[in-house]
Parts: C-alpha cells; sequence; structure tokens
C-alpha cells in the first residue's frame, strides 16, 4: 500500500513539477544572465557587478529572464558551474523558462587599491539543441591609463571603471544584435610584438566542403543560430578550445588564456569556436584528463563528441600582472593546434610579451594589465595559426 | 718631460693590465660542445619525440618550460615533425619506462617503436635562474640535450649551451641581463643551429 502511495505522490508531484505555476514560461528573445564567475583571484562584489550588467542590459531594451525564474531554475537543476552552457542545460533552460539564451559573464580582473583595475568578459551562447556562441566580447579599464594633464584623468574607485566596462560590454552586445556581426580578424593589425616568437603552421589544412542538404533536412533543424554555409562552400571549421594548463602562480591564469582564445578564434572567418560549457561537459563525461597536452586517441575523443575539426590547447607559464612590486605586466604561453582529421600537430607556437614592449615615451603604447596583453598575444597566435589569409602571405 | 715620458709609459702599463684582466673577468660561457654521429644521415629524421627534461636547479618547473621551448622552436624549424606532448606522455606511460628522463637503451627502443618516433630527444637543465654578481644580475641557462636512434637507441647528437650570466661590460657598467624568456630561446637557438649544421 504504501509503495502505491509513494508511486502514486511521484507522478502527482512530477506533473506538478511540470505544471509548476511559479515558474511562468517567459517570452521570446528572453536572455538569461548567469551569475558571473570570478576569475580575478580576489575578492569582488559579484552581486553588485551583476546587478549593473543586469541594469545596462535592460536600459538598452533587452527582455531578461528574471533572476528569481533563473534561482528557481538553478535549484531545480543543481546548476553550479556558471562559466559556460551544457548542451543539455541549454536545452531544459530553454523548455523550462524560454530562455533563449545565456549570458555568461566573468570577472577577469578586479583590483581597489590605487591605481584600480577592472576586467570583464562576456558571451551569449543560444539554448536549444546546441549551445552556439553568438557574441562575445570583453574590456577592461584601468584607473591611470589617461592620467592627462596634472594626473586630472586619474581615477582611483573602482566603482567607476566599473560602470564603464559594464556599459561597453552591454553597447557592444546590444549593437551585435541589431547590426550585422563584427568585423573579422585582421593579421596585418596585429603588432610584430605581440605575434609568437616561435611559430610553426603546417601546410594548409582545406576545409570539407559543405554537403547537399535537402528542404526537409532543413526544416528538421531548429532555428540554427548561424546560417548553413551553401552548398559547395567549404563548412566552418569546428574549434575546440580546451583548458588550458596553468603552470603560473597566478590563479585562473589558464582559465583567462582559454577565454581570450576563444574570443579572438571567433573573429576567424571560417572558424566556428564551440561554446566551452558543451567542451567541458564533453571532457567530464568522457573522463578526459590531458597529462602534457592532449593524446592522439584523446584527440579522437574529442573528435566523435564535439565533431572537432581542430583542437587547441596550451600551456600557461606566466601571468603577472601589474601590481605594486611588480611594474610591467607580463605574460607567456604556449600553444598548439591538432586537426583531428589528420592527427597531427598544424601549428605550435609560443608567445609571450611585457605590457611595456614597444612603448614610447611617457608610456605611449604600454598595455597596463596582463588581461589585454592576453588578448593581443591571443590575437597574435590565432591570426598566426587559425587564419587561413596568413597562409597565403609570404 | 721625462715625466710625461713615465706618465704615458704608466697609461699604456694601466691600459695593458685592465687588457689582461678583464678577459679574465669575464664569466660569460659559450658551450659549445656538440657531438655529431658521423655516419648518421639526419635528413632523414621525420619525426622526433622530445621525453621530460631534467631539472638540476632549483627552479620548479624549469625543465617543463624549457622542454616547451625546445620542442615549439625545433618544429617551427619544418625540418621534422614533433609528435606532440601529450602523445610522448602517453607512449610514455604504454612503454613503461620507469624514469623518463634517462631513459636505458631498450626504453628508447620500446618507446620510438610505440609512438613511431625516428629519434627521441632528452635533456637537462643544469642552469636556470639568475646569477648574481656584487650588484650585478643577469639571468642564464645550461641547457644540455641528447638525441638517440629510435631503432638502436645509439646517440647520435649531443649538444650544450649556455646563454646569459654576467659578462666584463655587465661587471664594468652595470645593467641587467635579458628576461629569462629570451635566454632560453637564444640557448635553444643554438642548440638547433648545431644541431642542423
Amino acid at each position: 500500500m504504501s509503495v502505491l502511495f509513494a508511486a502514486a505522490l511521484a507522478v502527482v508531484s512530477a506533473a506538478a513539477a511540470m505544471q509548476d505555476p511559479a515558474v511562468p514560461p517567459a517570452p521570446p528573445e528572453v536572455i538569461a544572465v548567469l551569475p558571473a564567475e570570478n576569475l580575478s583571484g580576489a575578492e569582488a562584489p559579484m552581486d553588485a557587478i551583476q546587478a549593473a550588467l543586469r541594469v545596462a542590459l535592460q536600459d538598452r531594451g533587452l527582455e531578461l529572464l528574471p533572476e528569481e525564474n533563473l534561482a528557481g531554475f538553478m535549484n531545480r537543476q543543481r546548476l553550479r558551474y556558471v562559466g559556460g552552457l551544457a548542451t543539455e542545460m541549454g536545452r531544459a533552460l530553454r523548455a523550462e523558462t524560454g530562455a533563449m539564451a545565456v549570458l555568461v559573464s566573468s570577472v577577469d580582473l578586479f583590483e581597489q587599491d590605487d591605481p584600480p583595475r577592472f576586467a570583464l568578459t562576456a558571451r551569449l551562447v543560444t539554448t536549444g539543441e546546441e549551445p552556439r556562441i553568438a557574441w562575445m566580447d570583453s574590456a577592461a579599464a584601468t584607473g591611470d591609463e589617461k592620467p592627462g594633464f596634472l594626473g586630472l584623468g586619474h581615477i582611483a574607485d573602482v566603482g567607476i571603471l566599473e560602470g564603464r566596462v559594464v556599459e561597453t560590454l552591454a553597447d557592444s552586445l546590444a549593437a551585435s544584435l541589431s547590426t550585422a556581426p563584427p568585423a573579422a580578424i585582421e593579421t596585418e593589425d596585429v603588432p610584430r610584438r605581440y605575434r609568437p616568437r616561435s611559430l610553426y603552421r603546417a601546410p594548409a589544412d582545406t576545409p570539407q566542403a559543405a554537403p547537399e542538404t535537402t528542404a526537409a533536412d532543413a526544416a528538421a533543424a531548429e532555428t540554427p543560430v548561424t546560417a548553413p554555409p551553401p552548398a559547395g562552400e567549404p563548412a566552418p571549421r569546428r574549434v575546440a578550445v580546451l583548458p588550458f594548463a596553468n603552470d603560473s602562480t597566478a590563479k585562473n591564469a589558464g582559465d583567462l588564456v582559454t577565454l581570450e582564445m576563444v574570443r579572438q578564434a571567433r573573429l576567424v572567418p571560417g572558424v566556428e569556436v564551440i561554446e566551452p560549457g558543451v567542451v567541458r561537459e564533453a571532457l567530464l563525461r568522457a573522463h578526459l584528463i590531458q597529462e602534457e597536452g592532449l593524446s592522439l586517441p584523446q584527440a579522437d575523443l574529442v573528435r566523435l563528441l564535439l565533431e572537432a575539426d581542430l583542437v587547441l590547447f596550451g600551456d600557461v607559464s606566466l601571468y603577472v600582472e601589474a601590481w605594486a612590486g611588480e611594474p610591467e605586466p607580463e605574460v607567456d604561453f604556449s600553444a598548439r593546434v591538432l586537426s583531428t582529421r589528420t592527427r597531427q600537430a598544424v601549428c605550435a607556437a609560443l608567445s609571450h610579451a611585457r605590457g611595456d614592449d614597444g612603448a614610447w615615451f611617457f608610456g605611449l603604447r604600454r598595455v597596463p594589465t596582463a588581461r589585454l596583453l592576453t588578448a593581443r598575444l591571443a590575437r597574435g597566435f590565432v591570426a598566426g595559426c587559425l587564419d587561413p589569409a596568413q597562409e597565403e602571405r609570404p | 718631460m721625462r715625466s710625461r715620458r713615465s706618465r704615458g709609459a704608466a697609461l699604456a702599463m694601466l691600459l695593458g693590465a685592465m687588457a689582461a684582466v678583464v678577459p679574465g673577468c669575464s664569466s660569460h660561457r659559450q658551450g659549445n660542445v656538440t657531438f655529431h654521429d658521423p655516419n648518421m644521415d639526419f635528413s632523414l629524421i621525420r619525426s622526433v619525440a622530445v621525453l621530460p627534461f631534467s631539472n638540476l636547479t632549483v627552479s620548479p618547473k624549469a625543465e617543463d618550460r624549457v622542454r616547451e621551448v625546445f620542442m615549439t622552436m625545433l618544429q617551427a624549424t619544418g625540418a621534422t615533425y614533433v609528435i606532440p606532448p601529450g602523445e610522448v606522455a602517453r607512449g610514455i606511460s604504454r612503454s613503461a619506462l620507469s624514469n623518463p628522463v634517462t631513459p636505458t637503451t631498450e626504453d628508447i627502443v620500446r618507446l620510438a617503436k610505440n609512438l613511431d618516433a625516428d629519434v627521441v630527444v632528452t635533456g637537462s637543465v643544469l642552469e636556470y635562474g639568475e646569477v648574481r654578481s656584487a650588484t650585478t644580475t643577469a639571468n642564464v641557462i645550461t641547457l644540455n640535450v641528447q638525441m638517440m636512434e629510435g631503432q638502436t637507441g645509439k646517440v647520435i647528437w649531443t649538444g650544450a649551451s649556455t646563454k646569459g650570466g654576467i659578462d666584463a661590460s655587465k661587471r664594468l657598467f652595470g645593467g641587467g641581463g635579458e628576461p629569462m624568456n629570451d635566454v632560453t630561446a637564444d640557448a635553444v637557438n643554438d642548440l638547433l643551429h648545431r644541431l642542423f649544421e
């Protein structure tokens, strides 16, 4: 009898959970803003930053999923990881809350002491069949970057920097939703000092032509975020960026470089970067632990699970943020790209730079933070390793 | 007249003494110890497995850093394919090498077969970091690398290189040395230059 009652209770509670009146379906085009991840290695007012981000997005007319709805969803799904969106979680989020996309953000740098520093990275990931990165950007500011005449432009309050950075990112997101995607990466833009110190690139790994799709296939596909390439044109190369190993003394340096690689690789024409949350889910599911990088069977596994054509991974050996005792930021990493089709390393590079590399008098052209330095080095690496146009250049 | 002549002689003696002493002060060591097996055709080498280097310094992770630089720069020459480090780690595990930094001949043969590598490289980092002399400091690296043939396990090339350190000009005029990254790249470049010469 008790068994029957328990079974009945389970059925009733399951039905109640499915029609929970406390979770009203959100209207379409709603964005769920996940709590920001703190990668700064310092105590940061995450709630205040989160609130500022929400206000900035709402000011630009974006409709956000109410915080209570998101919190309820996270409790029900026991969602703790907020650094990305896994496939199952994306499907569940869309089904339960109606959110069409998720904003994943991270505080990369937070320093209150004078001069203050603040950096934020955010990306918009679509929910649905497979999470895809629809937009990604990063912004950073320091109190001493534009001191001006007699130091009148010096900023001592980190709150002012927070506001500026959040506004910059909100503008970038709003612009990306209303206008064309950002211009593709220009390899000529990368100054020599940010290009890899040592670079190997294998001869071109010719992308496969896209198969012809029928009308039935197109109808079966669920609202693709990016239009499939026309028949005959090369399909985009799918790139999985694996978490970089961190051999530096800075906390989360591996995650910061990984995020920047994702952001820069997205800008290369003909490249589709797999959402880091999906990559993480696959690595966990396959119990894949990289020992000194990726082995060939592991690369096969990544190809099988993620349908990745290229796998990008590496190691951060030095990540020094500019503090009082260390006046110049310095970043050093090595990275490799492995083709899962040919099972060979197609690119290997060493990148290193200091904040004052190429700086002129009075610190002109100086890069004030390791976060910005990482962005420039990652751009140099990606331009050298993934951009097909670079191959044709002498 | 006599005093002027004696002053000139004293100056000449001083300059001569300095010329004799300054090279003696120099600690800039140019380690250029190299062995090439005359019977080996190095152009036939297609794939290289670089084993973890041993670290004989007090700097933690120096061996990983130097190995990474060596692997990338060797691959960047385009002369040979360097097997990715993850695949090398798997090969070490499959070959059950008890001590991969100092493998035996049998270990080399077994590993090369597993990884399908033509040659296997081992190395040691003997010096890595800052050296100090009075008020002058500079970075220095001493690196020792061996290359073994995969089929026989025989040593076909060895090289050692020292870069950085405090030379006479730094000792006399002060000034810091090169950054560690540049010194490491210089040493690896020197070794690769001698490997392919």
